[in-house]
């Protein structure tokens, strides 16, 4: 076999033998596993009635052209037509103070030009203002921004199709081709009076990109989550998954300290493959717990993922990589499986105070949310509250994204210089 | 078998050679000039004091651990410079339980292997052969955790045989266990002699090397101070009948206690 094929094989066989021993382990399964939705329970019991129950939604909409056009015809449209969603139309300036009052969570405004820009398959934007406490206003609003996105860019895909048979004489409109959906810089701007305070950390997102309509979203005041689960599964996730290094660590410790290392070396063994599996055993154990989280923390707890659960899934899978590449790198820092456990307990639960598992990060002062990002779990709950309270794009998220996978390159090579067989 | 020869064979035909094999740990030297030859398909004891270094010497002899200086030949196969050659000769058996107690015996065995390179099929056979040999094929599916200290040091040398290894190093094979269980360890290793392997062997109990052993050295304070047949060793003292292999090791390693530094 070949030297990679036999590594490969190797890592493998040790991970999956990792994963039945972390299966069969009673005490590892309780703790990893059904300890964290004690404390989702628990924390959520305690934080409930803070929270507020859901109420129907109303769309606000503000538009700056007059009436006739696009934006004004659009409007009607969903007044006519919109199932199960209250659809209000506000003058600009009336919307703008409704929401400096807190009276409404938030409103999607067509900008003057709106129509003229769509007609002549011009780039324009859309712009959703909202208060962040409002998640579900800003949720609705974002569905609407995009929706009618999606629509204009089929209407100016047909338009264009239609131009191009008629010929070029035709058309006063785009050649084709043009390269689409590329606005200038800036936004509507943010709410006069307000400040431009990125809250948490992290500046407007901007979503709905279309053919020729982009959607810009404002955020207004500081951010608050609305139901407890939703921040609570996930920073327990992030403490738990983070926690697991515990087992890592002291998983390849024990290997050590009871010669089953010496045994692999002396059947050729080598150290990348032992290496490589032991990482690989630990990811696949994470994996385990986030199926269970986010299978219980959908079914149970009906968690609320946000736009793109697909994101949330990948930065708990990269928040595993992490917690992977940490414990065996715990591994070569401590001598014993006792000082493995105590440095995890100690690193893992600082972490998860100051990372924002169990406070939300905006909550915190700034000096401390810049200190907390030098934890994966700062990184990890900011693209979590991001995608899940906020309603983020997978755009949003890529530095937290970015920054978890440094973490893993960083503390996977030092893992990997530092390992000894004995 | 041997008993009664204890002359030092020719190199030519050694199956093992351990050449002034060193060891130092940052200053202390636990192993100081080692050499010694095994023959093939012999049992050869190690026996020695509490940190008179035989598990570093098995441990170079094994390639887990790098020597200092010297070197140790398996089968053509310097532990320096070849190990992988090295290692595809020998079973090691730890003095440590190295195992993992969460799974069963079977997939204890059948974990190294397949790392060993065996396939699945293979592996499975060759681990009912294993558990069959030292007793423990009804108890295949049971967690190691549950069993008692006999049935895993049962368990630790059928691990150590899953490679069918020609040189199989026990380092204590026999510690925390029964009369019962030791004998059913003594007629494995019996057996597997017969066989044609080449067995070294480490022990605190000196009637266990006084049957088992056909030749045995004492060390002490990382150097080999005799090295002969139980019977030849015996009859420096007086007669060998009567005088034990026990006092023949206080009377050249003292009655000192080790562990007092
Ligand atoms: N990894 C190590 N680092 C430092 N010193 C070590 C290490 N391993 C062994 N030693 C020291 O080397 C000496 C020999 O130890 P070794 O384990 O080889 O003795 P032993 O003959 O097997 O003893 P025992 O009968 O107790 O098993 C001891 O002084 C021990 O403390
Ligand atoms: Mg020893």
């Amino acid at each position: 076999m070949s030297n990679a094929g036999r590594f490969l094989r190797q890592a493998a066989i040790l991970a999956a033998k990792d994963l039945k021993v972390f299966l069969l382990d009673r005490g590892s399964l309780l703790f990893a596993l059904v300890f964290p939705f004690a404390f989702v329970v628990m924390f959520s019991l305690m934080m409930g009635p803070s929270f507020g129950e859901d109420k129907p939604v109303i769309v606000h909409l503000a538009t700056a052209e007059p009436e006739g056009s696009i934006s004004h015809q659009i409007i009607q449209g969903m007044e006519a037509s919109a199932e199960g969603l209250q659809v209000r139309r506000l003058a600009p300036e009336e919307a703008r103070q409704a929401l400096l009052k807190q009276e409404i969570g938030g409103y999607l405004f067509f900008p003057p030009g709106f129509s003229e820009a769509v007609m002549r398959g011009q780039p324009t934007r859309l712009t959703v203002y909202y208060h962040p406490e409002a998640v579900t206003a800003r949720a609705a609003l974002t569905s609407v921004a995009r929706a009618i996105a999606t629509e204009i860019r089929s209407y100016q895909v047909m338009y264009r199709a239609i131009a191009e048979l008629a010929g070029p004489a035709a058309t006063g409109g785009v050649p084709p081709g043009q390269p689409a959906g590329a606005p200038g810089e800036g936004a509507g701007g943010v709410l006069p009076g307000q400040g431009a305070r990125p809250p948490g950390g992290w500046g407007p997102g901007q979503a709905a990109d279309a053919l020729g309509v982009r959607a810009d979203f404002q955020q207004v005041g500081e951010i608050e989550a609305a139901r407890p689960v939703d921040f609570l599964v996930p920073g327990y996730l992030t403490m738990f998954v983070f926690f697991a290094l515990a087992f890592t660590g002291e998983s390849l410790l024990a290997e050590r300290e009871t010669c089953t290392l010496e045994r692999l070396v002396a059947a050729s063994t080598s150290r990348g493959s032992i290496l490589g599996g032991k990482m690989a055993g630990a990811f696949l154990r994470g994996l385990v717990q986030l199926v269970i989280f986010w299978v219980a923390g959908t079914l149970v707890f009906h968690v609320r993922m946000g736009h793109y659960p697909a994101a949330v899934v990948l930065v708990s899978v990269l928040l595993t990589v992490v917690s992977a590449a940490v414990g065996v790198f715990l591994a070569t820092v401590a001598r014993t499986r006792k000082g493995a456990a105590s440095m995890a307990v100690f690193i893992s639960l600082s972490a998860a105070a100051l990372g924002g598992c169990w406070w939300p990060l905006f909550i915190m002062p700034r000096w401390l949310q810049n200190l907390a990002r030098i934890t994966p779990h700062a990184w990890a709950n900011s693209a979590f509250n991001k995608l899940m309270l906020f309603g983020a794009t997978p755009a949003d998220v890529l530095p937290e994204m970015g920054a978890l996978v440094i973490f893993a390159i960083v503390f996977g090579a030092l893992a990997a210089g530092r390992f000894r067989l004995n | 078998m041997a008993a009664g020869t204890g002359q030092v064979h020719e190199r030519g035909d050694a199956f093992v050679e351990v050449r002034e094999l060193r060891k130092v740990f940052d200053g202390i030297t636990a192993v100081d000039g080692v050499s010694f030859t095994i023959q093939r398909g012999e049992i050869f004891g190690l026996l020695g004091p509490n940190g008179a270094g035989k598990t570093t010497t098995i441990r170079m002899m094994a390639t887990t651990l790098p020597v200092t200086s010297g070197d140790v030949i398996v089968a053509g196969h310097s532990v320096h410079d070849d190990p992988a050659a090295v290692r595809r000769h020998i079973g090691v058996c730890p003095q440590e339980l190295a195992l993992y107690p969460e799974l069963s015996a079977l997939d204890n065995l059948m974990f190294f292997g397949l790392m060993g390179g065996l396939t699945r099929a293979e592996a499975r056979s060759r681990a009912m052969e294993n558990l069959e040999l030292v007793g423990l094929a009804d108890r295949a599916r049971h967690r190691v955790a549950k069993f008692s200290g006999g049935m895993k040091r049962r368990v630790n040398l059928a691990i150590a045989l899953m490679s069918r290894p020609e040189l199989l190093f026990l380092d204590e094979p026999t510690v925390g266990v029964d009369p019962q269980s030791r004998n059913h360890i003594f007629t494995t290793i019996e057996g597997l002699r017969d066989g044609g392997m080449t067995v070294l062997y480490t022990t605190h109990y000196m009637e266990e090397a006084d049957r088992l052993c056909d030749r045995v050295a004492i060390m002490d304070a990382g150097r080999i101070v005799a090295l002969d047949t139980p019977h030849n060793l015996k009859a420096r003292l007086g007669d060998p009948e009567k005088v034990t292999l026990e006092d023949v090791f206080l009377h050249l390693t003292g009655r000192r206690l080790r562990d007092e530094g």
